[in-house]
């Protein structure tokens, strides 16, 4: 899995997945109503990009229509809620069939990973309607069943990384809820000493994990990115003693390989990715791994090498970066 | 007649860590400076440090709010086979090098340098 971050503004033609310009639609999963308003809005998104009208001015032409939208897929997810509440009755008896029965057990799963696409699909059409970013949505805790941590933890996001938010935004939130749901089932299976079948417990670690990777990842790459951002600002004499700025290429090759790294495998190894500037102008990103730690030197013209250590911290490779190993 | 200190495996050498941008890091629940801090930049003769015994940490550090005091033992850099040397200079007496190209070994420096907050009462 790599970690690919975004920085376009949303793409308004639809692709295969029926993503249109930061309104995400579940295949099947509407009713008619609902497809007959998205048609409608689709039809008009593409009339104003036709236009030339900017992101944020079609945002605001069509305010009332994603308002209605909005409402809509409110009323459907408050249905489906219940459904799943009526088909799951409780937790306990929930993950007691899991443990029973398998391929419920995925139904059961897609069902919550459906719920999950529905919250972030509503996050977004707040956001949209209202003009403000999807953090400050689920910080106002609109969307009700957002959980205090989560909110916590967004709050954090947004007042330390607000630059880059919008280019994790997408992997950020889904994860995040998904983890939600997730941590909350593993809560539940280990504080209640619920017995489940090898092949569930499997499934429902891996699904966390799968998750809590996306979201540690897009922390660091939002982390890493920032100070790089921030470097564009150091003049020369940064540290008092002759260090050069760092150069345009040594930050926009930093940036690139970070957005290359598999940060969230790492974060999840417990490793921990730094990036620094150099005295030289250039650029420092240390991977500190659980094993041998790692290094990138980015010169200020933009030159990558990797250098490998040894647990004694020998310099035990040093390579010109092409691919990075993890 | 040379009045320049000779510097022993005990002696601790001070170098300045700067706190912005930053060049710490947290492993393992530890304040760590990133070897980036001890790297020899190309042209220059060795990494300058200063003698904790011929200073204290407030002047080492300089400016206390821009830098962290990193303490390093002499012996590190020694047992490296890496000279260190008193080189006082006007307007720093506690002045001192370690030899060299030190991009090899600075990671190494930089994992046993302690990272210490500098107070401006601190001495």
């Amino acid at each position: 899995m790599r970690l690919r971050q975004k920085y376009d503004k949303p793409n308004f033609s639809p692709n295969n997945n029926g993503f249109v310009g930061g309104l995400t639609f579940i295949p099947g999963g509407l009713d008619e109503k609902m497809q007959v308003e998205v048609n409608s809005l689709l039809e008009k998104i593409t009339q104003y990009v036709e236009a030339g009208e900017s992101y944020d001015r079609i945002s605001m032409l069509l305010a009332p229509e994603v308002f209605s939208w909005r409402t809509s897929v409110l009323n459907y997810v408050q249905n489906y809620r219940k459904d799943i509440l009526a088909e799951t009755e409780h937790p306990l008896k929930f993950l007691k069939s899991i443990q029973e029965n398998d391929e419920q057990a995925a139904e059961i799963f897609l069902l919550f990973e459906r719920a999950i696409q529905l919250e972030k699909d509503i996050i977004q059409q707040v956001a949209l309607n209202q003009q403000k970013s999807v953090i400050d949505v689920l910080r106002e805790g609109i969307i009700e069943n957002t959980a205090e941590n989560y909110r916590a933890y967004i709050y954090h996001i947004n007042t330390h990384y607000k630059p880059f938010q919008a280019a994790f935004l997408e992997r950020l939130l889904h994860s995040s809820l998904a983890v939600q749901v997730a941590s909350h089932l593993v809560y539940l299976v280990y504080k209640k000493n619920i017995e489940l079948s090898n092949d569930a417990r499997e499934r429902l670690v891996e699904f966390v994990s799968d998750q809590l990777s996306i979201l540690l990842g897009c922390e660091m790459f939002a982390l890493n990115m920032d100070a790089l951002v921030s470097y564009r600002s150091l003049q020369t004499n940064w540290d008092g003693d002759g260090a050069e700025a760092p150069t345009e290429a040594a930050i926009m090759v930093g940036s690139h390989w970070l957005s290359e790294a598999n940060l969230g495998e790492i974060a999840l190894a417990g490793g921990r990715v730094n990036t620094f500037p150099t005295r030289n102008g250039g650029i420092q990103i240390d991977i500190d791994c659980l094993e041998n730690p790692l290094e990138i030197e980015i010169s200020p013209e933009g030159k990558a090498e990797l250098l490998q250590y040894n647990q004694d911290l020998d310099i035990v490779n040093r390579t010109p970066l092409q691919h990075l190993p993890f | 007649m040379d009045n320049r200190y000779t510097i022993t495996t005990a002696d601790t050498l001070v170098r300045r860590i700067p706190k912005v941008p930053s060049h710490c890091k947290i492993i393992e629940g530890r304040i760590m400076a990133t070897s980036g801090a001890f790297k020899t930049n190309t042209g220059e003769d060795g990494l300058s440090v200063d003698i904790l015994a011929l200073t204290t940490l407030l002047q080492a550090v300089q400016n206390p709010q821009k830098n962290y005091a990193g303490l390093l033992k002499a012996e590190v850099p020694m047992n490296e086979e890496y000279e260190c040397l008193h080189d006082p200079k006007d307007y720093n007496q506690a002045h001192a090098l370690i030899v060299g190209n030190t991009r090899p070994i600075a990671k190494k420096l930089a994992a046993a340098c302690t990272v210490q907050e500098v107070f401006a009462e601190q001495s």
